[in-house]
């Protein structure tokens, strides 16, 4: 249609028959002309066609045609902002719903969430931080935005250039978050509320009952009394506090977001998108902290799994040992007899056996013999009773070792001229049997003793190292051939012509059941170093020792006469 | 000089002590089971028992217990390879103990002390 008469078919009204386009709904439109204008005309060829000759012509209807363009485009513009707006949102949320799908790690899941509330338009507030609570406290979590115009000018032109899109900034890695966290780390550590204080407790319970259309966005002004470090921080801006709430409405932490910079209000729209943002993170943050506690219940549980079967593994281990012990004891005890025969009877025959006879140096060989043997079965036995010793109290390390040193000066007395020196500092106690600690002390020190025979100068040290007691012992003999030093801990070796070659090994193992390390360190005419180091208990309390080797316990009590009469013997 | 009993299951160990503490100017008299203990105690008066702890087939303490009980005026001392007994308190029953070496100075030394002691009147211990 277009013209008609002298008019247009877009200009006249109540006349069905100017325009055939109309639906039978559409019936209204007749009469009302300039709602079928905006509705239909404006898509329509034929008024497109009009416009073009009008043009040509300079018609008189101009003026009417730009009254009907203007009014449309009034209406078409906000409606058009905000479509675009709300779709930039729908858009958001669906990335932040699709990247929060798989996020169990909590900062990552406020991360994205901070993400969402600052990219874009829609939304895009220039600040977010986000507080976890931590047993009714709220704590700085994480904060995400620039700190100063310079910054976000930045930000926003980087972005702008790179055409950087929303799914790309919900990309998360742990340098990213580690970056952000950073700049704002001094602030986090200094916040830390209590749920019960203003601003939070207000926040946590909305929304009041008799004004719900306010929603669970609290706003705050530079007026609202705040504690010191969030005052500080917002200074004179205005921020809103979104919280974080689980499934059965538990407080999980909150969203304080802020248009520092731009100053911009927000709509009534913006605070419902708010929640509905707040909600996709709050869900994806009630499944990763419960994901994160349940890992860490599982780690523990699969820890105390772990040290079981460690103790079970040394549970049958000494068990293992110790049987053996118990067989080696019999043994020993059944060697030890005809062994005393031997050498008694030898000794007796060496006495008998006149001076001159060729008999008697063979008497006195197998005396002298069996003396060694009845030695290694003594200290074999001593060794077994000290290394299953499992009793422990607390005990001064260098009370020990000064003791020994009394000891060892008095035996020495008219031996090689040693000269000792003694470095102890001040340690903790350990949990030891002093016996046993003794014992392992003394076959250290015997060895160094023994090793400068013509004298030589002796340095016993002791000093705490972090959590360690380390003790050292050095002298200054001939030092060690390297298969001596390979050796040297390895039972029944010896390089000396005499003793049972179970000092040095002794003492490792007591070392060690005390948990310990035994480092030997020494070469070929430097003298040899003993490090000993000790972990230092971290509660001294009083353990109790269990008898769990009760065969072997009787073989204890060496050197603590319980016969009455008799104390000194042993 | 006196006359002292020796327990041992071990001929060899017995021959060593009779021969030390014959030597000592002792008269010593070997058993090596209880029954032959018993058999010696009461057949003759003896001033000292020497006492191994393990004996083949019994247990030395109980022998102690017994022969303390049968004959609370003979002393014995006590002997094993090793120090174990100490710890059992049937062991105190025993005048004293000694722990077996192919030194015999020790043994010689403790039977001359216990012997000693017995000699001077009102000395038998009551133990601790």
């Amino acid at each position: 249609m277009a013209r008609v008469g002298d008019s247009y078919c877009w200009l006249i009204a109540d006349d069905p028959a100017v325009c055939p386009y109309l639906g039978a709904q559409e019936a209204h439109l007749l009469s009302d002309v300039r709602r079928r204008n905006r509705e239909k005309c404006l898509g329509c060829e034929e008024l497109r066609r009009d416009l073009v000759e009008l043009r040509r012509t300079g018609g008189p209807l101009l003026e009417a045609l730009a009254v009907i363009f203007d009014e449309a485009l009034n209406q078409c513009r906000p409606m058009l902002r905000t479509l675009q707006i709300k779709e930039e949102l729908l858009d958001i949320l669906r990335h932040l719903s699709h990247s929060l799908q798989l996020a169990l790690d909590p900062g990552e899941i406020l991360y994205k969430g901070l993400v969402a509330f600052t990219a874009g338009s829609s939304l895009g507030f220039n600040r977010g931080l986000a507080l976890l609570i931590e047993e009714r406290e709220l704590y700085g979590y994480f904060a995400l935005g620039p700190r100063d115009g310079e910054e976000a000018a930045r930000i926003w032109r980087a972005v702008s250039e790179r055409g950087t899109t929303v799914a790309d900034l919900l990309q998360y890695t742990p340098e990213v978050f580690a970056r952000e966290r950073g700049k704002f780390q001094p602030w986090l550590d200094r916040f830390r509320f209590s749920l019960s204080d203003s601003p939070f407790r207000e926040a946590f319970s909305l929304p009041i009952p008799h004004a719900p259309e306010a929603g669970r966005v609290l706003e705050i002004t530079p007026e609202t009394p705040l504690p010191e470090a969030l005052r500080e921080f917002y200074r004179d801006t205005t921020f809103w506090i979104v919280p974080l709430l689980s499934h059965e409405e538990r407080p999980l932490g909150a969203l304080l977001l802020d248009n520092f910079l731009t100053r911009r209000p927000i709509s009534a729209e913006d605070r419902l998108a708010m929640e509905l943002f707040a909600m996709e993170i709050a869900v994806a943050l009630e499944r990763g902290l419960a994901y994160t506690e349940l890992r860490e219940k599982v780690e523990m549980l699969e820890e105390a799994y772990r040290r079981i079967q460690e103790h079970q593994q040394t549970i049958i281990r000494l068990r293992e040992e110790a049987a053996v012990a118990e067989l080696m004891l019999q043994l020993t005890h059944t060697i030890k007899n005809p062994v005393i025969a031997i050498g008694g009877l030898a000794r007796h025959l060496h006495k008998k056996l006149d001076e001159h006879s060729p008999h008697r140096r063979f008497a006195a060989a197998i005396a002298q013999e069996a003396s060694r043997l009845e030695e290694t079965v003594q200290d074999f036995v001593k060794f077994a009773a000290l290394k299953y010793s499992t009793e422990r109290h607390p005990m001064d390390v260098n009370e020990i070792l000064e003791l020994l040193v009394h000891e060892k000066m008095e035996a020495l007395q008219h031996g090689p001229p040693i000269r000792w020196h003694l470095d102890l500092a001040p340690v903790p106690p350990i949990l030891a049997d002093e016996r046993q600690f003794y014992h392992c002390m003394e076959n250290i020190v015997n060895n160094a003793l023994e090793a400068m025979s013509d004298g030589g100068d002796l340095f016993i040290e002791s000093r705490r190292s972090e959590d360690m007691i380390v003790i050292i012992v050095r002298d200054t003999g001939p030092g060690l051939a390297e298969e001596a030093a390979r050796n040297l801990f390895k039972p029944f070796f010896t390089t000396k012509p005499t003793g049972s070659g179970l000092g040095l090994y002794t003492s490792k193992q007591i070392v060690e059941s005390l948990g310990g390390e035994l480092q030997l360190l020494g070469q070929l005419g430097q003298g040899c170093e003993v490090i000993i180091r000790l972990p230092i208990p971290e509660a001294p309390s009083e353990t109790s020792a269990e008898g769990e080797f009760g065969a072997l316990e009787e073989s204890r009590g060496e050197g603590e006469s319980a016969h009455g009469e008799d104390p000194d013997r042993g | 000089m006196a006359k002292i009993l020796i327990v041992d299951d071990e001929p060899n160990i017995r021959l060593l002590y009779k021969v030390v503490l014959t030597e000592e100017g002792h008269e010593v008299v070997e058993a090596e089971n209880g029954r032959q203990t018993f058999e010696a105690l009461e057949g003759e008066p003896f001033d000292l028992v020497i006492l191994d702890i393990r004996l083949k087939a019994e247990s030395g303490l109980d022998l102690l217990q017994e022969i303390v009980a049968r004959h609370p005026q003979i002393p014995v001392i006590l002997c094993s390879a090793y120090v174990a007994f100490q710890d059992d308190y049937t062991s105190w029953l025993a005048q004293s103990y000694c722990v077996k070496s192919s030194d015999p100075r020790a043994l010689v030394e403790e039977v001359e002390r216990v012997l000693a002691r017995r000699t001077s009147p009102g000395t038998r211990d009551s133990g601790p």
